[in-house]
């Protein structure tokens, strides 16, 4: 099982390297592969690898910021905002610890600023975890959101 | 009551919303879509460019049931989106099933100026796929 993760794993760390490398020469070449098998990871740390190619992150909470509300009383749509000051930003991923698989999405930046805004869906009480790529390296924050069901509060 | 539509419309027209309907390439007929946006693309007060989008699309995650029938409704999502300035790409998503139903991406670029052309590019995991573009106010 374990040796099954880690072959996946570099296989689609390769094809998303050779995706990036692709998009930065030539434009058009806009839709690569869909990172399967960091979507279907069933930990942060194995997505994480998959995506990256490491999975060692630094836990920084003043320069990343990850904007949530603390209690939401809908889970299948969590507005969540990601932003950083760290320099040379080039990609954003976003996680959810509690969702089946923790993977919501990754936002690749050629150009944009780092940020990021979208809404998600959070199964359970959670913490969610945003992943920006600085240099390089990986710094992380992390927010615990409380999923209420049937919208009492609380 | 008659308020309401008035209201809805004034808010499209200053959000630039496009009643344009993308069709999807291919698809069977369990997953046709018909995908409705709303864009808007201006300068922000420090010189960038804010961009701010959703797409229609049911974003299923394959493991929810029917109600009635009890069977599990099929993974539909959209996979990939990607937005281009001028034809040069500054953002390229993947997209997971936990991104919400209609899903909505709000960022910022620089370097973008009033009348450029941003576009923007969806694939979803049945095949289908869809573009449209705005310009920057």
């Amino acid at each position: 099982m374990r040796r099954r993760t880690l072959l996946k794993g570099t296989m689609s760390a390769g094809t998303l390297l050779v995706a990036a490398s692709a998009g930065l020469l030539s434009p058009q070449h806009v839709m690569a592969a869909w990172p399967k098998a960091a979507f279907s990871a069933k930990r942060i740390e194995d997505a994480v690898q998959t995506l990256a190619g490491t999975s060692s992150m630094t836990t920084d909470d003043t320069s990343v910021t990850l904007k949530a509300p603390p209690i939401a009383e809908n889970g299948a749509e969590v507005g969540v905002t990601v932003s950083t000051s760290l320099p040379n930003v080039d990609a954003i991923s976003i996680f959810v610890e509690k969702n089946n698989s923790p993977l919501t999405g990754t936002f690749l930046l050629r150009g944009a600023n780092p940020f990021v805004r979208t809404r998600i869906k959070v199964g359970k009480s959670s913490n969610v975890v945003a992943v920006v790529r600085s240099n390089g390296k990986l710094f992380t924050t992390k927010r615990m959101i409380k999923v209420t069901i049937g919208g009492c509060g609380g | 009551m008659t308020k309401n539509p008035n209201k809805n419309k004034r808010e499209k027209q200053s959000t630039q919303t496009s009643s344009v309907e993308t069709q999807p390439d291919s698809g069977s007929q369990q997953f046709k879509v018909q995908v409705r946006h709303k864009v808007k693309a201006m300068v922000g007060a420090n010189g960038d460019t804010v961009v701010k989008t959703i797409v229609t699309h049911p974003m299923e995650t394959g493991f929810r049931r029917d109600k009635k029938t009890g069977k599990v409704i099929p993974a539909f999502f959209i996979q990939e989106f990607a937005v281009r300035h001028n034809g040069k790409t500054v953002l390229l998503a993947y997209w997971g099933p936990a991104i919400s139903k209609n899903p909505l991406l709000h960022f910022t670029f620089n370097g973008g100026a009033s009348g450029d052309k941003v576009s923007f590019f969806w694939k979803d995991n049945r095949g289908n796929k869809g573009s449209y573009s705005t310009t920057i106010v």
